[in-house]
């Protein structure tokens, strides 16, 4: 296994008290895997991304483990993590504008980011560097765009550089947290149509964060469903939509619409109530108010993670299936 | 036909400059001669990017914009005829208690400061319907209960609500007044899609109850396909192509529609092409430039099928089949 | 209210800039009760006499009490202390009466000599008429605290209003009530303020001069904010809410004011807190130049001006400089509380809920 998460939990202090944002999460990510995280606003996939890095604000507290390849950030010096950033993992966000730095263009960026790991770096030979990964991410004209500035980029372009800056010291895991959320659907489609590429050429591990199953059931190879900080079922992308184990992630599957499918000829099902809040989750199933198969028992203890065929967290046993017609 | 909207050829710029250089400014062509009728009783659906001039459509059918050129007609229920060409101020006021405008952010469209009983009504009361506060009361109970809310909830602040039920709150208070039209500018897009669905449902009850019509804008086609009966694909500030929903969804004929739905992934449509590109209709992905008036084809600098004439002329929209439009000068040969 | 109090805990220099504000506000209040004579009694006799409270006497032991003094040269004011002559220092001892708040008789004051004893009082010292600086900076405060207020509440009523109009309307509204405005941040401050006093009547009594005051001073200083708010209005009209507003057809005026302007509320608490030393420093000022109040009525500012005329008095009276003190607390207590204020109202604040 390249990467192994144990329990992992995150706390953040807030003014209202100890918010639970992630209760304990364990999975596994082997070389050259497509893994897709999806779940709910708030379900807490940003901040389990963000602390396989140690990447968490000063108010919030990690507990667990994480293991790249045998080494663990939680235990690094603040010079170890940096280099750990960037050369086993990148990550790359939603708003691609936001991460740039708007005075510097496209050439001096990635002349910066060269240098973060290697200092010896000329600018020939950055140069050089920048023009094949942005080939790579088959950004038209490299050469010539180089000179450019941030903003003088549309957001799929801004989005292909910042995933040729995260390839720049060959990670061997990418991060993507919600890529092409702010994009529009055509630039989405090839945003995500490049990734599959690379995952193919590279062999590299790609963590796909999303709200969208239906979009990341096309690309991954394995799904993690999550819902207020933990996991609720994690199985093969081919089998999750068609087997699904979970309550939760039958909802989310009816609740899209089908395309093509018509208001006049087809109902559509939806989950009825909220996401718990995170500051009193409750102690039984979180989903368990929302849920059609809700028995007496789910609220009164976390259900455990069944580890049969895939793993899935709910107490009846079994794939479930639609009872509505949806 | 009984249409309850029409936009008749709208044009709109927006002035890049303002003050003394305003005309030798720039301009951003947000909207180019667009011309659509919506019927009584139905759902129209308006897609396309971002930037196409969707919501600067929608906001020149309340007033908040006014069109450059072209003119807006909106023949109310009881026979009355609003003009946006010839319109007092006291037209406008009573077209905008017949047509409901809700935006996109729930978080946003609420002012945080009041309760919700003063959201539903701070409008209700200056209008000329206003029943009273008593009955007022019992009628925004009534709403509550119809978007799915408890009467209770009339008290409290929209801090205290979920994203979800602040979009419910939106929705009920555009109902209050009762509207015959609503405009739902992308209602369902910042919510979570299982929230998306209850919204959808909810809409969808209430068009029956209340006997709306509805501009529905989004940029997810899977969405719009299902809640409109009529979709009007717009492009660079055009519509490009225009059909029932299902006649779009079975057969799309301009290239950016085609792009459009083939970006769409869809792991149930089992006879759907392959996601991604599919048949590779377009070469390369650049984003257009509103800032330069339309000459050709709004499509051209994308479109793979592009011909000569296609960067000389705008091309209009022509009949494919009864209700079906495409506005492509390779209309049947592609 | 609750982000306040926590906020409070943390920093203790707001928390005495509170208190410190709180005990000179009550002082003004009681301004009657708390100082030992009225602002005109007058010891002809004891010129520029040192402060003469002490609290250890070999005679009277550990206790508040007077230390007696003489005028060894009756020219430059030079005192020396009466060995053994000490008075007690009581409290509730009955004094001059007077009327507290105006209606209720009483003639206690909070602690005094007596009004038998010849020999008066001086916490700080008196003035070159021999009366009690003290008790006339008690009295000063009246004018000095309160004209902050004033002035605050026309120049931020002024502010609002045209501020608001400015943003909301835009276009030609817009463009002459901000010229309007520039012309009055344009002009130095100061400048403005000498030509308006000096071409009204120099002649006015004390409550015409106040009025005057607070109004030449309000007039300085509304564009400034007025400008800040045309911002924040400009910006909180295109918020979704704001332009629900319009289109349900509410006036814009209701608009303006009870739906744009509570949304700056915090802004606005957190300039005036920081708005009012201006207008306090602003009457001192004009005072100082012999424009603002004049006896007999008192304020810090014609306490100042009264006696720090000269390079010598200082020299030789430094307790002379006790309004200044007084004035430089309640500013740097005022502008304490208003950065509390401007982190508790930080929206970042209140988003990391
Ligand atoms: N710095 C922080 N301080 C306090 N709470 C935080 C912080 N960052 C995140 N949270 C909370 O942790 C929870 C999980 O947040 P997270 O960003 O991981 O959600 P998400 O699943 O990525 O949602 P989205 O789909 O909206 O991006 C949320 O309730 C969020 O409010
Ligand atoms: N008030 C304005 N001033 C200047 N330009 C504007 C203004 N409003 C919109 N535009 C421009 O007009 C064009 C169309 O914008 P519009 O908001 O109608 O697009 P949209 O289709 O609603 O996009 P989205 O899906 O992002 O909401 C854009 O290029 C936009 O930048
Ligand atoms: S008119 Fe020409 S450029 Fe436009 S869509 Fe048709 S073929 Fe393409
Ligand atoms: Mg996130
Ligand atoms: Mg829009």
């Amino acid at each position: 296994m390249m990467l192994q998460i144990n329990n992992l939990k995150v706390d953040f202090s807030t003014p209202r008290g100890i918010l639970k944002a992630v209760r304990g999460i364990t999975f596994n990510l082997s070389e050259g895997e497509f893994l897709g995280i999806v779940g709910e606003s708030g379900s807490g996939k940003s901040v389990t991304a963000a602390s396989i890095m140690k990447l968490i604000p000063t108010n919030g507290l990690i507990k667990g483990e994480v293991l790249m390849n045998g080494k663990n950030p939680f235990t690094m010096s603040t010079q170890e993590l940096l280099s750990f950033r960037g050369s086993e993992i990148a990550m790359i966000f939603q708003e691609p504008g936001r991460s740039f730095d708007p005075i510097y263009n496209i050439r001096k960026t990635f002349f910066e980011t060269f240098k973060a790991h290697d200092p010896a770096i000329n600018e020939d030979e950055s140069e050089a560097r920048a023009i094949k990964l942005l080939q790579e991410v088959h950004l038209p004209h490299p050469e010539d765009r180089l000179g450019n500035f941030p903003h003088q980029f549309s957001g799929g372009q801004l989005q292909r550089i910042m995933i040729a800056l995260a390839l720049a010291s060959n990670p061997k895991l990418l991060i993507a947290d919600e890529p092409t959320t702010a994009l529009d659907v055509t630039i989405q489609a090839e945003i995500v149509e490049l990734l599959k590429e690379l995952k193919r050429k590279r062999k590299l591990a790609v963590i796909f964060i999303t709200h969208d199953i239906e979009l990341v059931s096309r690309l991954a190879d394995r799904i993690l469903v999550m819902y207020s900080g933990l996991v609720m079922e994690d199985n093969k992308a081919s089998t999750i939509l068609k087997k699904t184990h979970h309550p939760y992630t039958l909802g989310l599957i009816n609740s899209l619409p089908t395309f093509g499918n018509h208001y006049s000829t087809h109902k559509l099902v939806s989950i009825p109530g909220n996401i718990p809040d995170p500051v009193l989750p409750g102690k039984g199933c979180p989903f368990a108010p929302r849920c059609r198969m809700v028995k007496s028992e789910c609220s009164m203890e976390l259900p455990a993670l069944n580890r049969e065929d895939g793993a899935y967290r709910c107490i009846i046993k079994g794939p479930k299936v639609n009872t509505e017609n949806g | 036909m009984d249409n309850i909207l029409e936009f008749k050829n709208i044009e709109k710029h927006f002035n890049l400059e303002a003050g003394l250089f305003s005309s030798f400014g720039r301009f951003v062509y947000a909207v180019n001669d667009v011309s659509i009728s919506i019927q009584r009783g139905t759902t129209y659906g308006l897609v396309g990017e971002s930037g196409c001039g969707k919501t600067t459509t929608a906001r020149m059918a309340v007033g908040l914009y006014t069109p450059n050129k072209g003119n807006i007609v909106y023949y109310a229920q009881n026979g009355k005829i609003f003009d946006s060409g010839n319109m007092n101020k006291q037209d406008l006021n009573e077209l905008r208690g017949k047509i409901k405008y809700i935006f996109q952010d729930p978080s946003k469209s609420l002012n945080p400061r009041m309760n919700i009983f003063q959201i539903l009504t701070s409008g209700y009361h200056h209008s000329s319907l206003w029943p009273g506060k008593m009955k007022a009361r019992i009628e925004a109970e009534k709403i509550m209960l119809d978007v799915g809310l408890a009467t209770e909830d009339l008290l409290r602040r929209p801090a205290e609500f979920s994203g979800g039920q602040r979009q419910r709150i939106s929705i009920a208070r555009a109902l209050i007044m009762k509207p015959e039209f609503i405009i739902c500018d992308e209602v369902v897009s910042a919510l979570d899609v299982s929230i998306q669905s209850q919204i959808l449902n909810l809409l969808l009850g209430l068009r029956e109850k209340y006997k709306l019509s509805i501009l529905f804008i989004a940029h997810d086609l899977t969405v719009t396909t299902f809640f409109s009966d009529r979709i009007g694909v717009m492009y660079r500030g055009r519509i490009v192509e225009e059909g029932s929903a299902l006649e779009i969804a079975g057969n799309r004929v301009h290239p950016y529609t085609r792009l459009l739905y083939n970006s769409i992934p869809s792991w149930k449509d089992e006879k759907h092409e392959e996601y991604g590109m599919g048949d590779n209709e377009v070469s390369n992905s650049s984003e257009f430039d509103s800032g330069v008036a339309l000459k050709g084809c709004p499509f051209a600098h994308r479109c793979k099928f592009k011909i000569e004439i296609c960067t000389e002329q705008i091309p209009e929209l022509r009949s494919i089949s009864s209700g079906h439009f495409s506005a492509c000068f390779r209309n049947g040969e592609i | 209210m609750k982000n306040f109090l926590r906020a409070l805990r943390g920093r203790p220099i707001a928390t005495i800039s509170l208190a410190v504000l709180l005990i000179l506000y009550l002082g003004m209040a009681f301004a009657e009760f708390i100082a030992p004579y009225s602002p005109g009694t007058s010891f002809a006799d004891y010129s520029y006499h040192p402060p003469n409270v002490r609290f250890y006497s070999k005679e009277l032991g550990l206790r508040p009490q007077v230390q007696a003094h003489a005028v060894i040269n009756g020219i430059t004011w030079e005192y020396a202390r009466i060995q053994g002559d000490h008075t007690k220092i009581s409290f509730f001892v009955k004094g001059v009466p007077y009327k507290l708040f105006g209606f209720i008789p009483m003639e206690r004051h909070l602690f005094g000599v007596g009004q038998n004893s010849k020999y008066p009082l001086y916490i700080m010292g008196s003035d070159n008429l021999g009366r009690d600086l003290f008790s006339r900076i008690v009295y000063g405060s009246r004018i000095s605290l309160s004209i902050g207020f004033i002035g605050i509440f026309i120049s931020m009523t002024l502010a609002i209003l045209f501020g608001g109009l400015a943003g909301f309307y835009g276009g030609i509204p817009d463009w002459l009530i901000m010229r309007f405005s520039e012309f009055f941040i344009l002009i130095p401050g100061l400048y403005l303020i000498l030509f308006l006093r000096s071409i009204l009547s120099s002649t006015m009594d004390s409550g015409q001069s106040y009025m005057v005051i607070t109004v030449i001073l309000s007039f300085v200083g509304w564009p400034g904010t007025a400008r800040l708010i045309r911002g924040m209005v400009h910006s909180i009209k295109r918020e979704d809410f704001i332009q629900n507003a319009i289109l349900d057809g509410i006036p814009a005026v209701s608009i303006i004011y009870k739906q744009i302007i509570p949304q700056m509320s915090s802004i606005i608490v957190v300039s005036i807190a920081l708005g009012i030393p201006g207008f306090i420093l602003g009457e001192t000022a004009l005072s100082y130049l012999g424009l603002g109040i004049v006896d007999p009525a008192v304020s810090w500012g014609s306490l100042i001006n009264r006696d720090i005329s000269t390079i010598n008095n200082l020299k030789n009276y430094p307790w002379v400089l006790s309004p200044g003190l007084f004035l430089l607390i309640t500013t740097l207590a005022f502008n304490f509380i208003g950065d509390l204020l401007r982190d508790v109202f930080d929206p970042y604040y209140k988003d990391r809920r």
